[in-house]
């Protein structure tokens, strides 16, 4: 047993440093297959490259197939970061902390990975600069550029401001013989953080700023990826209210994919002591209102052309309900929208296992959904001929299970790279919540902290007693 | 015993009564007739001589697009109207006024409708005029006119425009030089329009001195050989027809917006200025929609975005007290975040207002 | 500006002014380049060489307009052919094997029976293809027609998504074509051959207009039953005849596909079955699969993982 000599701010530096200091064999093989699966997706778009989309399953009918399914799913897990940190440091929600950066870290690569969706799409991605020279904004793609590229650098900045002291705390720590460029590298990333109150404010005031302007832009962002289609006349994407549903969308799978990173993050690198139980417990509450609105909305769309049956509408509404997409539908429904609630509303049995399988259930339905979303539509004919198929190719999964592998890879380096935990700003909030002296003293003592609280309290009544004040 | 004197008498006296009855009779019927005829069609007589050729034939044209439905091919198809009967011309002479109303004004009970909307007056008399031939044993058929017969000749400027609206006069003369009145004149205008073809223009009937004049406003253009014909005889002259200065043609997509002019309208855009040899349309810095664009708007939100982030890495380039730490300059990192900021953005404001936008009213 | 260290700093009213000096003067020196790039594209852009070609008028601008009369439209089924006019466009076209420019579709009619639509681009004035294109690869000619750059498009599909005709098709793989297809020089009015990765589809044989004769499916139609029409200068034909579009349209109770959409086609149809050649509404016979006479595959192939080969699929 480890002498209780540390601090608390000494333990979370060294908690939330260990995974850089230290990498193991378990990691390196994980790695190792990432990048192999990583690699075999390159290869499937290099096949896609020599032969053009052929090699994928889309046909003249359904035009639009994984690759824009991966599109709307990545950038939809991007809403995670906004949320949990902007909103909540914008609410002033004191349990956000530890859970930030990796919102943020959620964020910024799930918008990279989800936009080279749209350009592998492309049939000539040679041209891909036409939209830089040409672009023309009348048209929602456009609209799309402007809106992800002002989130990927409002995110990236976003998850660098509250980064610095971190960086700081790592350049001071290092050791006499680390090389000269990791020093100059955290020296430079550090930006001569010296933790005095003029800093803090900057920083505290910038991050402000950050917080408030990148809410609008998130919504802005699967606002305009919504427009892709609804913009268009075809059954089921035909609809006024897509840009919330997708918004919401976003906000449901994002806060999913935060607790299915947070858990797995605090089993790998021991991070039991700062993502309790109750971080768990409350993402689990904002999972459950998403899932209420977007069934709210699902239940909205589906109800208001069901009503009417336009030709179109209807033969959609048969693919779905009934037809060849019918397994889907209900999978998500089901997996999506019934057993994740009642897995949060049912409060039997431990709350991290029932959280975490809810999430990953609902980050598979809402993949499947996003399918449902973009391929039906397709497969209804607009002129009297059959409806369409698709199967996708070889080619389109190796490439989704590239982009997965992909984005976790990306996350296993940040790992190694910067501290999954804020360690400032959970320093601080430890500090606000007690008074530093008391919570080393009742560490060093073996009180728990509700213990020490006790015996505060009751010496305080003492004094105010014999001051003669009630 | 009555005398033979009597006797006499008194057949004289019944047969004038008799005869009287009779006569008043008749009289009372044909009066309670005529009587029946409300103003204003009460005493209207016959515009037209009732075996005039011209009047005729028009009315059967009329006769043939209206009135064949009920009554027939010639007429006898309604026992109760059977004009091919004999002796109906005569009551069309006596009663004129009567049979005028009934076209007229219809006979609602009996299904008849009524023609005063829908026929001209001449029209209504011209029908009847042919009417009158149906039953009349000294009615010629239509006659057509041999070539011989009738000369037909066409004026028209030579020179016209599309939009403008160009008269042409087509003149009628029998063998002897008289005009022929009443006669209906075809027009029409022969034009290649990929292959050669002809447009009929209208149709006028020839006034008291035999002229037909049309005013047709042509749509098309070139080189057009403008017809008259009448029944076999035609008489043509070419007139060039310039193109119109604007087009007559506008396609409509959008919402426009006049009162804050020309430009400005909600909807698509498509191509204004083509590239070389009809290729997409370029860049251009244009503002589509005037002063009022949705552009500036959306330019003006992207400028606010990322003159916050400018704002924020400012805020992040003041960190560092004193720019040096060791031999490394702190503020690299800001400073280059800063310019990349600042590039990204003016960028994209400027792609937004130099983009390759279209308008689909080109050149209209 | 020295700081609290006597280290020169920039001070912030420098520092803004010097880039917003900078940013100013890009966006500023914009409409220079561009108008410079404007009047490149001006000088030699068909409306003005015509200009300073002749003496005689600029070309005359169209709105080009297309009738389909269906009381004369069989099918082909009454000379036992695929439709001639989806035959003549591909092999006038050296369009690429499974696309159909023109279709001829085969619709229900309400007392049973069917007739036949032949549907080619309908260059919608209010064409939602235009609208959501993000380059402007689609864009309307000065006569209506939608035109497609292929050097210039990328590939997105999203015109696709965005036509409610299902007008336009994607060169999925590389497109097979004739020897013949290499002698021609792209153009969009006439977009042979067929360019990998782009979307394709009718341009009303705009280089057939142009040169003043009739697109290949109106003159290819043995019924006669295509008309094309300028809808400016009110006059239509098939190639016999000539008519008055607005009095042909109005007097045959014309009507245009998926009216309520506001995409404003350019493409009316005349109703019937085909009767006109004594085809009656519920004759059995099928439309027939028009031949792409230089063979392919198309693209209906997959290409296995491991060899690199083409494969059915």
């Amino acid at each position: 047993m480890r002498a209780r000599t540390e601090s608390a701010s000494q333990r979370l530096e060294r908690v939330a440093l260990n995974p850089l200091a230290r990498t193991g064999t378990g990691y390196r093989l994980f790695v190792l297959v990432l990048l192999a699966v990583l690699g075999w997706g390159a290869y499937a778009f290099v096949t896609q490259l020599r032969w053009g989309l052929v090699s994928t399953g889309m046909r003249d009918q359904v035009i639009w197939g994984l690759y824009l399914v991966n599109f709307v799913f990545f950038i939809g897990i991007s809403h995670a970061g906004t949320l949990v940190s902007a909103i909540l440091r914008v609410t002033q929600a004191g349990w956000r902390t530890p859970v930030t950066r990796m919102a943020e870290m959620i964020t910024v690569v799930a918008i990279s990975v989800g936009a080279l969706m749209p350009i592998i799409d492309l049939g000539r991605p040679d041209r891909v600069w036409h939209i830089v020279v040409f672009g023309r904004f009348q048209s929602p793609l456009l609209w799309d550029i402007l809106s992800i590229t002002s989130y990927l650098t409002g995110s990236l900045i976003y998850l660098y401001l509250p980064l610095i002291p971190d960086i700081a705390l790592m350049r001071d720590r290092l050791g006499r013989d680390a090389s000269v460029i990791k020093r100059r590298v955290y020296t430079l990333l550090a930006v001569g953080w010296r933790n005095t109150p003029e800093q803090r404010h900057r920083l505290e005031k910038a991050i402000g700023i950050m917080a408030v302007t990148i809410i609008p832009i998130a919504v802005s962002v699967h606002t305009v990826v919504s427009y892709v289609f609804s913009m268009t006349l075809r059954p089921g994407w035909d609809s006024t209210v897509f840009g919330i549903y997708f918004v919401i969308g976003a906000i449901f799978s994002g806060i999913a994919s935060i607790i299915i990173v947070m858990v797995l993050f605090r089993k790998i690198f021991h991070l039991e002591a700062y993502i309790t139980e109750r971080h768990v417990r409350n993402l689990g509450y904002l999972l459950l209102v998403a899932l209420l609105l977007y069934l709210y909305l699902t239940v909205g769309e589906y109800l208001t052309t069901g009503y009417k049956l336009q030709v179109e509408d209807k033969h959609l509404l048969e693919l779905l309900l009934t037809g060849a997409n019918a397994p889907w539908f209900w999978l998500f429904v089901i997996a999506g929208m019934v057993i994740p609630a009642f897995l949060v509303i049912v409060r039997r049995g431990p709350v991290i296992p029932r959280m975490v399988v809810a999430a990953v259930l609902v980050n598979v339905a809402m993949w499947v959904k996003r399918f449902v979303i973009v391929i039906p539509s397709l497969q209804v004919p607009l002129m009297p001929f059959d409806f369409g198929t698709y199967r996708p190719s070889w080619v389109e999964w190796s490439i989704t299970a590239g982009a997965f592998a992909g984005f976790i890879l990306i996350f296993a380096i940040l790992a190694k790279l910067i501290p999954l935990i804020s360690i400032w700003e959970v320093a601080e909030d430890e500090q606000r919540r007690e008074p530093a002296p008391l919570a080393e003293a009742g560490e060093r003592s073996g009180l728990r902290p509700e213990e020490v609280e006790a015996l505060v309290e009751t010496a305080l009544r003492e004094r105010r007693r014999g001051q003669g004040v009630r | 015993m009555i005398g033979m004197r009597r006797r006499l008498v008194m057949a004289a006296v019944a047969s004038a009564a008799l005869l009287g009855v009779a006569g008043l009779s008749w009289l009372a019927t044909a009066a309670h007739a005529q009587s029946q005829v409300p103003p204003p069609y009460a005493g209207v007589k016959n515009p037209f001589p009732w075996d005039n050729p011209a009047a005729r034939d028009a009315g059967k044209r009329v006769y043939q697009q209206s009135c064949t439905g009920c009554h027939g091919a010639a007429g006898s198809a309604l026992p109760a109207a059977d004009f091919s009967q004999a002796g109906f011309h005569q009551r069309l002479e006596t009663e004129p006024d009567y049979f005028f109303w009934v076209v007229s004004e219809g006979r609602p009970a009996q299904g008849m409708p009524a023609f005063r909307s829908s026929l001209s007056e001449p029209q209504r008399w011209q029908v009847l005029t042919y009417l009158w031939s149906l039953s009349s044993p000294a009615a010629p058929g239509a006659e057509t006119p041999h070539p011989g017969d009738v000369f037909i000749a066409l004026t028209a400027p030579q020179e016209g425009t599309a939009g403008q609206p160009i008269v042409l006069k087509a003149v009628l003369r029998g063998k002897d030089g008289q005009p022929i009145v009443g006669a209906a004149v075809d027009f029409a205008a022969r034009l290649y329009f990929f292959t050669d073809g002809s447009i009929p223009m209208g149709e006028a009937v020839t006034d008291e001195t035999g002229v037909a004049a049309l005013t047709y406003t042509p749509r098309f253009s070139g080189d057009v050989l403008m017809a008259a014909r009448y029944e076999t005889v035609e008489s043509t002259v070419r007139v060039n027809v310039a193109e119109a200065e604007q087009p007559f043609y506008h396609p409509e997509a959008g919402i426009q917006l006049p009162a804050l002019g020309k430009e400005v309208f909600i909807g698509p855009e498509s191509a204004r200025t083509l590239g070389p040899l009809g290729f997409a349309p370029g860049v251009s810095f244009r503002l589509p929609g005037g002063a009022l664009s949705w552009l500036l708007i959306v330019a003006a939100a992207v400028a606010l975005v990322w003159a916050t982030y400018f704002r924020v890495l400012y805020q992040v380039l003041r960190i560092p007290i004193g720019s040096q730490m060791g031999d490394t300059d702190t503020r690299l990192v800001p400073a280059i975040a800063l310019a990349v900021v600042i590039i990204v953005g003016a960028f994209l404001v400027l792609k937004l207002l130099t983009g390759s936008y279209s308008h689909f009213n080109l050149g209209h | 500006m020295r700081d609290r260290d006597g280290a020169r700093r920039i001070g912030r009213r420098e520092f803004i002014k010097w880039s917003l000096g900078a940013a100013g003067l890009a966006i500023l020196s914009t409409p220079f380049l561009s108008l410079a790039n404007r009047a490149k594209a001006d000088a030699s852009s068909p409306a003005a060489s015509a200009r300073q070609a002749a003496a005689k008028p600029a070309r005359t601008i169209r709105d080009w307009t297309m009738v389909v009369d269906l009381k004369k439209c069989d099918g082909c089924v009454t000379i036992d052919s695929a439709p001639q006019c989806t035959q003549a466009c591909i092999n006038g076209h050296f369009v690429p094997k499974g696309q159909q420019w023109i279709q001829v579709y085969d619709v229900e009619l309400p007392g049973g029976g069917k007739s036949f639509l032949p549907t080619p681009c309908y260059q919608c004035e209010n064409a939602p293809c235009v609208n959501v294109c993000p380059v402007a690869a689609t864009y309307h000619n000065e006569d209506g027609i939608v035109l497609i750059d292929h050097k210039r498009c990328i590939g997105c599909r999203m015109c696709m998504a965005a036509c409610p005709y299902h007008r336009r098709f994607f060169n999925w793989g590389e497109p097979e074509v004739p020897p013949e297809a290499a002698l021609v020089e792209y153009n969009p009015l006439y977009p042979v051959p067929a360019i990998r990765g782009t979307v394709i589809k009718c341009m009303f044989c705009a280089h057939l207009l142009r040169d003043g004769k009739l697109p290949y499916c109106v003159s290819g139609c043995p019924m006669k039953a295509l008309y094309m029409g300028d809808l400016n200068e009110d006059i239509g034909t098939n190639g016999a005849e000539v008519v008055q579009l607005s009095r042909f349209l109005d007097e045959n109770d014309a009507f245009r596909w998926k009216e309520n959409l506001g995409t404003q086609p350019r493409v009316w149809y005349l109703p019937g079955h085909g009767q006109s050649f004594n085809r009656s509404a519920d004759d059995p016979r099928k439309l027939q699969a028009p031949v792409w006479s230089w063979g392919g595959d198309g693209f209906d192939y997959q290409i296995d993982p491991l060899t690199w080969q083409k494969e059915p699929r």
